[in-house]
């Protein structure tokens, strides 16, 4: 055997895609179904148009959300986590930009129990006092915390940077926590949580009995309001594009690069994402190998491209040796360069193209992967065809087109440059 | 039930095939039985850096990440005291390429000085990333040496300090690599939809003309029995003060685990737990508050990690903390209590089962300890627990001469 030589290697041809069962509940809310699977686990996640953009002072979306499990009519805080961990029930939140998000792990045999939990924390959440204040100081201290990391406090000056002038642009002061009160929480769960903008995503293994019983509890969840939207996103010019804080003793610099871009519905995204694995969205891409594996100024560096609402964009972030951080920025823009001036090698694009495909196997690889995998794509109202257009362009790219966005999309002095450390 | 078969090469190396049929792709999991304890005091961090250098290619494949992206895969590799494990997750059709590729390295690396000038900076990198540069970061440095006074358990994974790193020499990494990755030091298990004869076959073909090694012999002495309480206080530039603070328990093979592991949760697993309610919610001394076990193969520890609140003295935390031992040992469980954590750890066990990932790392783990099989018994292993073995062993653990104390405090100074 000869173990120079590559054994022989199969292209990835079909991937299963599991077509969810869809319908719309009583009051509204939207469903999708993702039946499969080999462990009797049921996921039930709900997706409400209550993220931060909505807020009209900071901390008041995540408060809310994050106060959901904090006790309803019928379970105070403490029977509520009593009977959760009880029952080994996982309840988990978030409130991100657009979204905010509750979603509950059972083992079949418990969702009745679970779905008593969801519903009364849905339908009569209490919003203590006592409990907001307790939330808020623990938040409080984990702000102060956070604030002495270089990588926070680079990413909290490149949010403000990057969205100047939007609501996604917002950053949190430690004076917030004064001014969050519970009336707060009662007007934005009242007008933001609304089951008509709810989108519902049950996956796992049981029966039909089980998905009659989880619509119908759903169902008894009310709403009003109408529906909100978001402040459409328009770019606002910047003069300074370097942007420095320093921190005092810092052994590292916290780099955030970026750029506003589009979202997943406009025409160059999937190509972009592809681009963006070539520059830095991979253990093989050019900054990791230039970067880490070259030069050793860094543990990790990586970009990506993200989706939001009302628009999208570009990130590179790293952490690397305070003494290297011009050096970084410098190679940085070299790499940009090489994609802007070169053509990538039919190698490298071959091998890109078969990682990216490996990767979306791996994110289809069960009723929870494929109900993720799906649901980011829902919630800009697309579908499975939005995945199937991905593929096709992973797999049909030239190395032209990857040339030409560079210059398109990537062009550096259109860039903002974050650092928190030393320089 | 996790159905799965068991061979051996003539050259040691172990290998466990589980058939999942529901999944296109296929994990493939190799553990090698070397880690941070298996290392001179005087070098510390190697087995670690050793990791970085499996990446940096073998004798035969110059890269070892560019063919397994080339074939849709993805891997990683983590080191911990005891193991350093290696996966890949790939396409069910490649799975030639996992075993050529692991194989080869396995058989040697190749070496090269700029991989290794690179990777000892990139692990300086993450040491300063991980501990330094981090508030809170090198509490487990300083806490080590502490509770460990004999054990190699006494220094982290990521080492003692930068310059072990820095002076690390290719004369040192190949007699690293010689004298512990070797097939009969290694368990290979693969978890997919495959059948054993498949595996069988490409084991022998790729990993079966490895020769056999000389295993360096593991020399350490176990920990003694602690007898007297420790206390280290330090002032660091962070903005609130942390405790920490340690009980020596059995290994993972040890009778008294499973009840430990259930006492760490009784304390601090999930927002009904005894610490978080009182602690947390109702005394308000903590900003977060956590009990757990470090889980390792030799005799471990049951730990208490907590950053206190303003206006909170370290020794009404600690205090605090040693009522609600007290207060278990004094009046025993409530009503339930016991039968909460176990099926709380019941459904964490069946979701961490529905990836295969975690399936083919546990096998392995478990084959290493002594049984695959015992992937099957781990839950009868937490039930089995009685209430009278919980309490027994709760008062023999949370006793004062048995516990190391970290005092993390802020500087005065400090905004």
């Amino acid at each position: 055997m000869d173990r120079t030589i590559a054994p022989h290697y199969k292209e990835i041809g079909h991937i299963h895609f599991i077509e969810p069962q869809s319908f719309n509940l009583a009051n509204g809310m939207q469903a999708l179904v993702f039946k499969s699977g080999t462990q009797e686990v049921v996921k039930i996640e709900l997706n409400f148009k209550a993220g931060t953009v909505y807020q009209n002072k900071n901390l008041q979306a995540a408060t809310c959300n994050a106060l959901l499990r904090e006790g309803s009519q019928n379970f105070s805080a403490e029977k509520l986590a009593e009977q959760l961990d009880f029952y080994g029930l996982f309840l988990s939140l978030s409130a991100e930009k657009d979204w905010a998000k509750i979603s509950l792990y059972s083992l079949t045999k418990h969702i009745d129990k679970g779905l008593d939990i969801l519903v009364d924390i849905l339908t009569y959440p209490s919003f203590d006092e006592h409990q907001l204040q307790l939330y808020l100081s623990k938040t409080r201290q984990r702000f102060k915390m956070d604030m002495e990391k270089v990588k926070f406090i680079a990413n909290r000056t490149f949010n403000a940077e990057l969205f100047r002038g939007h609501t996604y642009a917002k950053v949190l002061e430690e004076d917030d926590f004064n001014n969050i009160h519970r009336e707060d929480l009662i007007s934005f769960f009242k007008q933001y949580y609304q089951p008509k903008d709810c989108k519902v995503v049950i996956a796992g293994q049981f029966n039909e009995q089980i998905l009659y019983k989880i619509k119908k509890r759903l169902e008894t969840i009310n709403g009003s309001s109408n529906s909100s939207s978001i402040p459409a996103f328009t770019i606002q010019s910047n003069n300074q594009s370097l942007f420095y804080t320093e921190k005092k003793g810092a052994m590292q610099s916290g780099i955030r690069l970026g750029k506003i871009l589009f979202n997943k519905t406009h025409e160059d995204y999937a190509a972009m994402q592809v681009l963006n694995t070539i520059l830095g969205g991979y253990f093989g891409s050019r900054l990791m190998k230039n970067i880490r594996e070259d030069k050793g100024y860094t543990y990790g560096i990586g970009s990506a491209v993200v989706s939001l609402h009302a628009t999208g964009y570009l990130t590179i972030v790293s952490e690397v040796n305070a003494a290297n951080t011009q050096q970084t920025l410098d190679e940085i823009d070299k790499e940009i360069k090489v994609l802007q001036t070169d053509l990538i090698s039919s190698d490298e694009l071959e091998k890109v193209r078969n990682y990216m495909l490996g990767q979306f196997l791996r994110n289809m690889d069960g009723a929870f992967a494929q109900s993720d995998t799906y649901t980011e794509a829902w919630l800009y109202n697309l579908n499975w065809e939005y995945y199937h257009r991905l593929i096709q362009t992973i797999k049909t790219i030239q190395a032209k087109q990857i040339r030409d966005l560079s210059n398109q999309y990537l062009q550096t002095d259109s860039l903002i440059r974050v650092i928190a450390g030393k320089m | 039930m996790i159905t799965f078969e068991k061979f051996q090469l003539n050259n040691g190396l172990k290998v466990i095939v589980h058939q999942d049929k529901t999944t296109p792709l296929v994990a493939f999991n190799i553990v090698y039985n070397v880690g941070a304890k298996d290392e001179n005091p005087e070098k510390t961090g190697f087995a670690h850096l050793f990791e970085h250098l499996m990446f940096g290619g073998s004798i035969n494949i110059p890269s070892y990440d560019e063919p397994l992206e080339r074939v849709g895969g993805s891997n990683n590799a983590f080191t911990n005291n005891d193991i350093t494990n290696y996966y890949e997750t790939l396409p069910k059709d490649n799975l030639e390429t996992a075993f050529w590729l692991e194989s080869d390295r396995m058989l040697s690396l190749a070496f090269t000085d700029k991989s290794l000038e690179v990777q000892r900076q990139v692990v300086i990198e993450e040491f300063k990333q991980n501990y330094l540069n981090q508030p809170y970061g090198d509490m487990s440095l300083l806490f080590r040496p502490l509770a460990y006074k004999t054990h190699p358990y006494q220094w982290s994974t990521i080492g003692k300090e930068i310059s072990h790193i820095e002076n690390a020499t290719m004369d040192d990494v190949k007699s690293f690599f010689y004298s512990h990755y070797a097939p009969n030091n290694a368990i290979l298990s693969v978890v997919g939809d495959v059948t054993v004869d498949e595996v069988k076959a490409l084991a022998e073909k790729y990993f079966g003309p490895i020769d056999k090694r000389t295993l360096k012999t593991r020399t350490y002495a176990q920990e003694p029995q602690q007898t007297e309480y420790r206390k280290l206080v330090v002032h660091r530039d962070v903005p609130a003060d942390a405790l920490q603070m340690a009980f020596h328990m059995g290994g993972k093979n040890d009778i008294d685990y499973h009840a430990t592991d259930l006492l760490s949760d009784v304390f601090s697993n999930g927002k009904s737990s005894r610490m978080y309610r009182a602690l947390v919610q109702e005394q308000q001394l903590f900003s977060e508050l956590d009990v757990y076990i470090s889980g390792s193969h030799d005799p471990g520890l049951l730990m208490v990690n907590g950053k206190l609140m303003p206006n909170v003295s370290i020794d009404q935390a600690e205090e605090a903390v040693w009522q609600q031992f007290e207060e278990l040992l004094l009046n025993g469980l409530k009503p339930n209590e016991l039968q909460k954590v176990k099926n709380k750890i019941e459904s964490t066990l069946v979701f961490s089962d529905m990836s295969i990932l975690n399936k083919a790392m546990n096998l392995g783990l478990f084959e290493l300890l002594g049984d695959a099989n015992n992937i099957n018994k781990e839950v009868e292993m937490y039930k089995s627990v009685s209430e009278k073995a919980f309490m027994d062993n709760a008062k023999k653990i949370l006793r004062k001469e048995n516990c190391s104390v970290l005092h993390y405090l802020k500087n005065e100074t400090h905004g």
